[in-house]
């Protein structure tokens, strides 16, 4: 039994004066479809009575609340207990079906909680109401959906299902789920990332469960991105849904006669069991990746913390990233069929805080911090330079010197009485530091040294104009050989993408590349499976280095 | 200058799109994002100094429909004699590039500045010819009227850019009460845009512009696009949202297309900034980033147009604030 405000997949999600771009459409059809999407779009909750998963989630926020967290083998058994739940109020599958691993979920369980005798009588009942829903396989939300598609008037009405609740890994919806094959219908699109709605808009989209923790960008696209008219929340009736708005805009008075309401119902949460058991599922885990790295001291003193976030890979290993910073990004070439044109000189590239899940980067796989850096500086030894690295860049110790004593506020200031123009004071760290070798342009990094001087005249000691001429010919040089060991890097990375894409190579979790008289290191392709939602500070020489995570490819369970 | 005359004098109106050769009217939130932009940029030319922070259902076209209202509006404020002004000032030494169009062929030149004099009671600003080599170390003596026609740039006018600005400025003509030829010559870029630039200009690929009976213009031809690291004359500087360091036209308005973007806020020399986000975007550590800005803003500086502002679309969420004359490291 269900109950809604509206119920049909035709006649409601239509846009009074607006139809879905079909067929080959052009981007500015389908942001004017956004557009009135956003603007006249709707959210409803259907909701479905069935006592057996009621049941389930009550049994599992029982067992949460017994067992003790802070050992290993009980934090397990609360874990297998998430996605047990997880599993049974997302899915849209039906229960008995393989993919899903009931079975084994319970078994697991089972022999894990003999242990616990305190969980007991909550795991009997557990393992009974999971036995009662294999046997009977009866999935209320997938009936619904399937009842709806079948009385839909229009069968190229285009639909989205919400499936990356929690990221690739949603308990509920295995990787092998297809949407033609699984909901039988051609116009369905199964949304994990954020990639699977580009260029794409909707007539509905589905959402099985509560979107707590969808990642944001992901979340914020289809409720405000007009992506559909119409989103429907599936939940069982004691199922919390959860629906973040967007942060107030600040109100001004030129405005403020003008403000937009979002359209979308507001449903509230408590802090009940099941949220607390949600929440503890989906944040323990980078809690405790974040809390194994808080006490990583910086090198040098020029091994700047900068924020950076932690990237899990597919094989099990995992990374540090800097957020401001690009990585080569791949998906699209080796996923999509994408096509390298023989004159691309340059990889794709995606900012580290927008990467997501399933999005294929290139990482150095062996040795440590910068290729490129070490590249050059075998080329520099070879040509008997193996210095000039460091008296190129010498002044950057003055330049942090000052900053700790001064302060980057007055360092900014000063530098700006000289005509420094900076995009934030907080800026002169990353001079100071390794991440970039020099300002932009000579004029820049003259009123740089010409600030250094003013602040510690001894930093100094031949002429400004002269000292400012050598070190930055002396950072040309560098550069020169950075760009000769970046155009042999580019060269043969691109020529290696090229074979891989021409081969359609499918690349599950990684792809070693070696790179043909290219020295120092190995490069990888690397699968990204999750991204922390959250950066943290983390110095320089940390960044990059892939190291493998308790527990390998298993570490979300 | 009077706002309201400024954008009464920009018809946005009579344009239309045609997107995937299908011509259709510009759709309200285009339109209103021309607005924006002519708004915004009028405002650059009056006393003190504001932020638009617009919010939208998707960020993809938006940078591109506020930086060609902000370009209709600078080409309608447009005054001859600054330029005249603008050419006078020029460090000697400043390389600077224009054509000359003889017997139906148009030649480019290139040169430095040598000086500003005084020849015949008029004001001649001479330049020291770099090429064509034939005329290498030979004086050319531009006086104002010349100066002003043949339009002397910054950037290098290659033959193909001479054929956008033309076909460029004819659309601006038809749209815009005024003299867009002189303007969009004029030497250096008007506005900034800085934005993620492959994914941008790919963008705009299978859009153009129409305004009336004239022929149709490529969107990305409209903006006459410069940039400062091929050097090519144009009205829209386009910076790398990767960039570390922002040079923005201080005249014009300052366009931040998304989240990376913003990180110039602070940066941004013009005195009217417009920073695009969508709903994905809009988040604490953003607020975080604007907030500094926002907690120091003033009242001031926020000219209204006398019939008002233009009312937003569904959807999409604005607020605007004003900013001290000294705010901003870069300010």
């Amino acid at each position: 039994m269900n109950s809604a405000e509206h119920s049909g997949f035709d006649g409601t999600a239509t846009v009074a004066g607006m139809s879905l771009p079909q067929g080959s459409v052009s981007l500015l059809e389908i942001v004017d479809t956004q557009y009135q999407q956003a603007a006249h779009g709707k959210m409803r909750r259907v909701s479905f009575e069935f006592p057996p998963a009621t049941g389930v989630s009550s049994a599992c926020g029982s067992i949460f609340s017994i067992i003790d967290r802070d050992d290993e083998e009980q934090r397990r058994i609360a874990r297998h207990a998430w996605i047990i739940k997880s599993t049974i109020l997302q899915t849209m599958l039906p229960f008995d079906d393989p993919r899903l691993g009931l079975a084994s979920m319970a078994e697991a369980v089972r022999l894990a909680a003999a242990a616990v005798p305190a969980i007991a009588s909550s795991v009997d009942s557990l393992l009974g109401l999971m036995g009662e829903l294999v046997a009977t396989s009866r999935n209320p939300k997938r009936e619904w959906f399937l009842a709806q598609l079948n009385s839909a008037d229009k069968p190229g009405f285009p639909i989205a299902i919400l499936a990356g609740l929690q990221g690739t890994g949603t308990p509920g919806w295995p990787a092998g789920v297809s949407s033609h094959e699984d909901f039988r219908g051609n116009t369905i699109t199964l949304v994990r990332t954020r990639k699977d709605l580009k260029d794409r808009v909707f007539g509905i989209v589905v959402i099985p469960g509560t979107v707590k923790f969808t990642t944001r960008p992901l979340l914020h696209d289809i409720l405000y991105g007009g992506r559909a008219s119409d989103l429907v929340v599936l939940a069982y009736s004691t199922e919390r849904t959860y629906v973040p708005q967007p942060i107030a805009l600040p109100i001004d008075s030129t405005f403020s006669g003008t403000r937009f309401r979002n359209p979308s119902t507001v449903l509230q949460e408590n802090d009940v069991p099941d949220n607390q058991i949600d929440r503890w599922a989906n944040e323990s885990i980078w809690e405790e990746l974040r809390s194994q790295h808080l006490d990583v001291a910086p090198i040098s003193e020029r091994d700047v913390s900068v924020p950076a976030r932690f990237v899990l890979f597919a094989d099990g290993s995992g990374a540090f990233l800097p957020d401001d910073k690009r990585v080569v990004e791949l998906s699209e070439l080796l996923d999509g069929g994408g096509s390298l044109e023989t004159t691309e000189e340059r990889l794709p590239r995606k900012n580290v805080r927008d990467l997501e899940e399933h999005d294929l980067i290139m990482l150095r796989l062996t040795g440590s911090g910068n290729y490129l850096d070490d590249v050059a500086d075998s080329e520099m030894d070879q040509a008997g330079l193996g210095n000039l690295r460091r008296e190129a860049t010498e002044w950057k110790h003055w330049l942090y010197r000052i900053i700790k004593e001064h302060g980057e506020g007055l360092v900014a200031k000063t530098g700006k009485d000289f005509g420094l123009h900076l995009r934030s004071a907080t800026y002169l760290w990353e001079w100071a530091g390794d991440g970039v070798m020099a300002p932009h342009d000579f004029a820049t990094f003259k009123t740089l040294i010409t600030t250094i001087a003013k602040l510690d005249p001894t930093a100094v000691s031949a002429g400004v104009d002269q000292y400012a001429d050598e070190k930055w010919r002396q950072m040309e040089q560098v550069k020169t050989f950075h760009a000769r060991a970046g155009a042999a890097i580019r060269t043969a990375l691109i020529q290696r993408v090229k074979d891989l894409v021409g081969e359609r190579r499918l690349i599950e979790t990684v792809e070693s590349i070696e790179l043909p008289g290219v020295e120092a290191g190995r490069m990888g392709l690397l699968r990204v499976s999750a991204v922390d939602s959250k950066s943290v500070r983390t110095p320089q020489s940390r960044l990059f280095h892939i190291f493998p995570l308790k527990g390998g490819t298993n570490w979300q369970r | 200058m009077e706002i309201g005359s400024v954008l009464g004098g920009v018809h946005h109106n009579r344009l239309s799109l045609q997107a995937a050769g299908h011509l259709r009217p510009i759709p309200d939130w285009a339109d209103w994002l021309i607005w924006v932009g002519a708004w915004s940029r009028c405002q650059a030319a009056m006393d003190g100094r504001r932020v638009v922070v617009v919010r939208l259902p998707s960020r993809r076209l938006s940078a591109a429909f506020v930086s060609l209202g902000g370009l209709l509006a600078a080409s309608r404020i447009h005054n001859d004699s600054l330029d005249w002004e603008a050419l006078q000032a020029l460090p000697s030494g400043t390389t600077v590039h224009w054509r000359e169009v003889k017997g139906g062929k148009s030649t480019s030149y290139t040169g430095t500045v040598d000086s500003v004099r005084e020849i015949a009671d008029s004001k001649c600003l001479a330049i020291s010819i770099k090429s064509p080599k034939r005329h290498l170390g030979s004086t050319f003596f531009l006086p104002m009227s010349t100066a002003l026609a043949y339009g002397v740039t910054l950037g290098l006018v290659s033959n193909r850019t001479d054929e956008q600005l033309t076909a460029a400025a004819g659309l601006y003509k038809s749209i815009v009460d005024g003299n867009p030829q002189s303007w969009i010559r004029s030497h250096g870029a008007d506005s900034t845009l800085v934005t993620e630039r492959t994914s941008f200009l790919e963008d705009l690929s299978d859009l153009a512009l129409v305004a009336g009976k004239s022929s149709v213009v490529a969107f990305e031809e409209t903006l006459v696009i410069s940039s400062v690291s091929n050097q090519q004359h144009g009205k829209l500087q386009l910076v790398a949202s990767r960039s570390r360091v922002l040079q923005d036209a201080p005249a014009g308005v300052t366009i931040l297309d998304g989240a990376n973007a913003a990180i110039f806020l602070g940066g941004a020399r013009s005195r009217s900034i417009v920073l695009l986000l969508d709903y994905s975007e809009y988040d604490e550590e953003l607020v975080n980033l604007i907030n500094p800005w926002v907690g120091g803003s003033i009242d001031g500086g926020i000219h209204v147009p006398p019939n008002g502002v233009m009312v937003p679309p569904d959807g999409v969420e604005v607020f605007v604030f004003g900013l001290p004359d000294n705010s901003g490291v870069g300010a």
